[in-house]
């Protein structure tokens, strides 16, 4: 590999003050529940059927279950170990082993902020993070690719006559030579390599999408030295 | 799978869990001639079966004490361990012993123990078989300490269940009991489908591999004429490989002994008692206590 290999915050006070990407908008419909890594935070991520996007440490208060196993149902996520219910607060509503009982609030997940811009979830690991992130105009969610390591946006589109301006410390917007604008955006993921996500500028043409994912492709070819899918 | 082989175990392995048998597998899992390693408590031992004769070498090839009950091969580290509890049950006429052989779990020994002692999850995990969500109450039951034993008792738990055994025909309350006489091993007493008077046993040996890596050795010794040992056995792997799912995805993978790391409920009391048991007893191996020490 020829490329300068990354500079990427591993202190998580680093990355605590930041958003991070952690997938495109429709990676996750109502009703979907994933996981995803920011460096070696393991977070359960999720959305509602009232269109809200949740991310939460990914363990159950409890006995330690990660949450991305669990289910969602209207606006709360049940833990498939025990069924607790937590509601889009992360407050716990509902111990089924004890009907009855109301949960005291002190019963809670630990809840991140999110947002949702530019095409793309974003998600800030810090209690008190900088403002979220509005990346202006429409865009449509294009291709998350993973990379085996981690490199910075400088070195992902190094040498590709692109045309690049930073929209937050993770993401730039590139235009091609074909004039598509496109978000590229990268989530750290540690040991487990980064999530390399782009949306487009929307329009009408479907072929921009595809164009744009096989561009994606060959520059991570070109990155890590393999052959193209 | 990163394994370090410890020179000096005693360093690492607190005195109560270094004290105690283990079980390897049954005599089978273990044919003429064979020659094989596999791993205690973060070491390598090997064990070796010569006719009838078995033989097992620990570190240093240090000869290790081989005992044969339960229909399984036991051992230990130690010079001088601890007896191997009683399961009186074994010695009475009538019962069938099915043995399960290992299944490999990447998490503590003593999160499964905890897992084999929960009734709050049959809903959810087992659903349909152990219980359905309509019924997920669990009712208060009583958790003792045996002082003299020292071992843990639960007793008067009971719940619902769609299919509570291979020998089930119909949902009931089920009745239950619960006893850790050793870290590694847990025993269940479920009220016997076939006759209302007797217990079925179901037990958990637990061979801790690593802190956070085990094979569970399981059995069952129980009155059922109706169903095959191949049924029975695979309705107990059936129920395993559902639990497997959730004991690989709790974190930490080693048992926390702090209570303010995890939050419990009543149903929890006996895990609660689990808990306090091994922390009264010292025990820091494949705990987030011993994560500390290190």
């Amino acid at each position: 590999m020829n490329h300068t290999t990354k500079n990427i915050p591993t202190d998580p006070k680093n990355c605590l003050t930041d958003w991070v990407p952690v997938g495109l908008t429709n990676h996750i419909p109502r009703g979907a529940v994933v996981r995803a890594y920011i460096d070696q935070f393991d977070i359960a991520i999720w959305r509602g059927e009232d269109g809200f996007v949740r991310a939460w440490e990914n363990r159950c208060p409890h006995r330690g279950m990660r949450l991305s196993y669990g289910f969602v149902q209207g606006n709360r996520l049940t833990c498939l170990y025990h069924g607790w219910t937590f509601g889009g607060d992360g407050i716990c509503h509902l111990i089924p082993a004890h009907p009855d009982l109301t949960p005291p609030e002190t019963i809670h997940t630990h809840i991140y902020p999110t947002c949702e811009t530019g095409g793309l979830i974003w998600v800030a690991l810090a209690s008190m993070p900088a403002p979220a992130p509005v990346i202006k105009g429409a865009w449509t969610p294009c291709r998350s690719l993973h990379f085996v390591q981690q490199i910075t946006l400088a070195a992902l589109l190094a040498d590709s006559g692109l045309s690049s301006t930073p929209l937050t410390e993770y993401a730039v917007c590139a235009t091609r030579k074909n004039q598509t604008q496109a978000v590229l955006a990268i989530q750290p993921m540690g040991k487990h390599g980064m999530m390399v996500h782009c949306s487009i500028a929307s329009c009408d043409h479907e072929a921009a999408l595809h164009d744009t994912s096989r561009w994606l492709m060959t520059r991570r070819a070109k990155i890590e030295d393999t052959v193209p899918e | 799978m990163t394994r370090t082989t410890i020179d000096q175990p005693e360093m690492r392995i607190d005195p109560f869990t270094y004290a105690h048998w283990y079980a390897l597998g049954r005599k089978e899992d273990f044919p003429e001639g064979c020659a094989l390693n596999t791993r205690l408590l973060s070491h390598s031992i090997g064990i070796r079966r010569d006719t009838d004769i078995m033989s097992i070498t620990g570190p240093q090839g240090r000869a290790l004490p081989i005992q044969h009950r339960y229909g399984h091969v036991w051992t230990s580290l130690s010079d001088s361990p601890r007896p191997l509890f009683d399961i009186p049950e074994f010695a009475e006429p009538g019962r069938r012993l099915v043995t399960v052989g290992g299944v490999r779990v990447r998490c503590s020994g003593l999160r499964a123990v905890e897992n084999f002692l929960d009734m709050a999850h049959f809903p959810f995990v087992h659903t349909d078989i152990l219980g359905v969500t309509e019924h997920a109450e669990v009712k208060k039951y009583d958790v003792k300490m045996d002082v003299e034993k020292d071992e843990i008792w639960a007793t008067q738990c009971q719940f619902f269940q769609p299919v509570a055994a291979a020998a089930s025909v119909a949902g009931d309350m089920v009745h239950y009991q619960y006893r850790v006489p050793h870290p590694h091993s847990v025993i269940l007493y479920k009220s016997c489908p076939v006759d209302p008077d007797a217990w079925d046993l179901i037990g958990l040996f637990i061979q801790p591999l690593e802190e956070e890596e085990c094979l569970v050795h399981s059995f069952l010794l129980v009155f059922d004429d109706n169903n095959t040992d191949t049924a029975l056995l695979h309705f107990q792997q059936n129920i395993f490989l559902q639990d497997r799912v959730i004991l690989e995805n709790q974190v930490p993978a080693r048992l926390p002994l702090d209570p303010r790391q995890e939050t419990p409920t009543r149903a929890d009391a006996s895990s609660i008692a689990y808990r306090r048991w091994l922390k009264r007893n010292g025990v820091t191996w494949s705990t987030t206590r011993g994560a500390e020490i290190a």
